[in-house]
């Protein structure tokens, strides 16, 4: 294994944690090795399948899969299939166990964010991560509102930058930095008195900074910033819509196709925070009492669409993973060329939109590549 | 089906891609496939066809209300917009044959009212500003343009 395939390997597991965070991913790392336990017939279509934590997922005879929280009553409920613990080793363990294969003078930055992703999956780390961050926002208050914003502006860049490439800060972390920053902006250009929200934001007791963030969307719409805080909402989700949007085309260095993918899952992560920030903002924003039944409707929809998104975005980061070897794209356009050859090109013209379009696990150029027969993958 | 329709029809659902969730209730979270994906390009693309037969309809002196179903003073953008929910729900091969019945009414018009394919482009134009009206009230403007730019160019392709 090349120290370049090593990397790659890395960077796509460390993806894979900070998109959302680590627990997250953890859990669709796990789900998705015990999904592979289950024997052939349970793995196929029109199966009902325990959620995650609550609910239930039932797969359809096209393989589309819906989330319900309740089981339907014609449903049996002996007919619903939990999926076996996989005890696979974890996402870290297996970063861990690529350390060696780099080579000597390049280990110590890996073991460095291996280091960092460890801490930000501890389980005190969200709470202590908050914690700092309110007690230096409530030092920079203190000093003046301004010192408030700069510390705010260069807590948004850390974290969405520096902090989740060397793993001390998790997507969800980030969405709640550069959720809390735009608002602040937003705020204060808009009245002095934004004070009591900004004294809300560094002293009210929070476990996580997406709790903080949400809260700060709530405060803003009480305390008469409620355009303020759907102009921030409705900006927040346009940027993760463009970035996905972009990461889509493709684009790579000329004379470098090899890179396209790395730079499309590098610009979906980038987008992931955005769609989280949104997510939160805009779930918080519909319950505002005062809304039209239209606008809360608008408002749940805006949350909703982002947030099954960035479970796209997510599951294309976990796809990444299991396509390090480019075995899945083997086996999919292995697929598609077989119905292309049976004549049925309805069948592969929906198999490649599905894995490109939908599911977002390739850019748009590798269409192309999968519907042609004599492309090069 | 027509080769051309069907193709319209799975670059729109191609372009809906995983914005679909604007589209479907906020309440269920749906993890759509391509089945649904081609409901939802259909009746895009289907919305399309109707408005800008109506459209072309109106440019020949055809009085709005004459025909069944067509509300008087009626915005283009509402008439857009029942007509993408009216197909939505419909099952495939009644969908498939509506479709094909737009298609065809809309050329028939074009035929008759002997447009030019600059100004079949025009009014494709308006019905797509009408569009982007209809889908905003779903889904986020720049998204909305988006997909009704790739509608139009679609739904000019099949006529």
């Amino acid at each position: 294994m090349s120290d370049h395939a090593v990397s790659q390997a890395f960077a796509a597991l460390q993806r894979l944690l900070v998109v959302v965070d680590p627990d997250y991913g953890e859990s669709g790392w796990q789900v998705a090795h015990s999904f592979l336990l289950l024997p052939p017939d349970k793995q196929s279509a029109n199966h009902w399948y325990r959620g995650r934590g609550s609910g239930f997922i039932h797969v359809d005879e096209n393989l589309n899969g819906q989330y319900v929280k309740e089981l339907p009553a014609d449903v049996d409920p002996a007919s619903v299939i939990d999926l076996p613990p996989a005890q696979y080793p974890t996402v870290l363990a297996t970063m861990k166990s690529l350390l060696p294969k780099f080579e000597d003078g390049r280990r110590p930055e890996f073991e460095s964010r291996l280091n960092e992703l460890t801490k930000a999956s501890s389980p005190t780390h969200a709470q202590e991560h908050t914690r700092n961050f309110q007690f230096l926002a409530q030092a920079a208050l203190m000093a003046s509102q301004k010192t408030l914003l700069t510390y705010l502006r260069k807590q948004a860049d850390f974290h969405y930058q520096t902090g989740m490439i060397q793993g001390s800060v998790t997507g969800t972390e980030a969405a709640a930095a550069l959720l809390i920053q735009k608002l602040a902006e937003a705020i204060a250009r808009a009245s002095p008195a934004a004070d009591t929200v900004f004294q809300r934001l560094v002293s009210t007791p929070v476990i996580s900074m997406e709790q903080l963030s949400a809260y700060m969307v709530r405060d803003c719409i009480q305390n008469g910033f409620s355009q303020q805080a759907y102009e921030v909402l409705r900006a927040v989700l346009s940027e993760g819509n463009g970035l996905v949007e972009g990461a889509r085309e493709g684009l790579h260095p000329v004379g470098h196709p090899e890179t396209m993918l790395d730079l499309y899952y590098f610009g979906l992560l980038g987008a992931a925070p955005y769609l989280r920030a949104a997510m939160v903002g805009y779930e918080v924003a519909a319950r505002n009492p005062a809304l039209s039944d239209a606008e809360r409707k608008t408002y749940a929809t805006r949350g909703n669409a982002a947030e099954e998104k960035l479970v796209r975005v997510s599951d294309a980061m976990m796809f990444a993973v299991k396509d390090l070897d480019g075995s899945q794209s083997r086996v999919k356009r292995a697929e598609i060329q077989k119905a292309l050859a049976t004549g049925n090109e309805d069948k592969a013209q929906g198999l490649a939109m599905e894995a490109v379009d939908l599911k977002l696990f390739y850019p748009k150029p590798f269409k192309q590549v999968l519907l042609e027969p004599d492309a090069k993958a | 089906m027509d080769p051309a329709l069907k193709a319209a029809r799975m670059e729109i659902a191609s372009e809906v891609g995983a914005d679909v969730g604007n589209f479907t209730p906020p309440d269920e979270k749906r993890f759509t496939g391509v089945e649904i994906m081609l409901v939802v390009g259909g009746a895009l693309l289907y919305g399309f066809l109707k408005g800008l037969a109506k459209k072309v309809g109106e440019k020949v002196g055809e009085k709005v209300g004459e025909k069944v179903g067509e509300k008087i003073g009626e915005p283009l953008s509402t008439y857009v917009g029942d007509k993408i929910d009216e197909l939505a729900g419909k099952d495939k091969a009644t969908q498939d044959r509506l479709l094909e019945e737009a298609q065809n009414e809309a050329k028939k018009k074009i035929q008759t009212a002997g447009l030019t394919s600059a100004q079949v482009k025009e009014t494709a134009q308006t019905v797509e500003t009408q569009m982007v009206i209809t889908l905003s009230a779903k889904a986020p403007k720049e998204i909305s343009v988006r997909i009704a730019r790739k509608v139009t160019s679609a739904g000019v392709g099949v006529l």
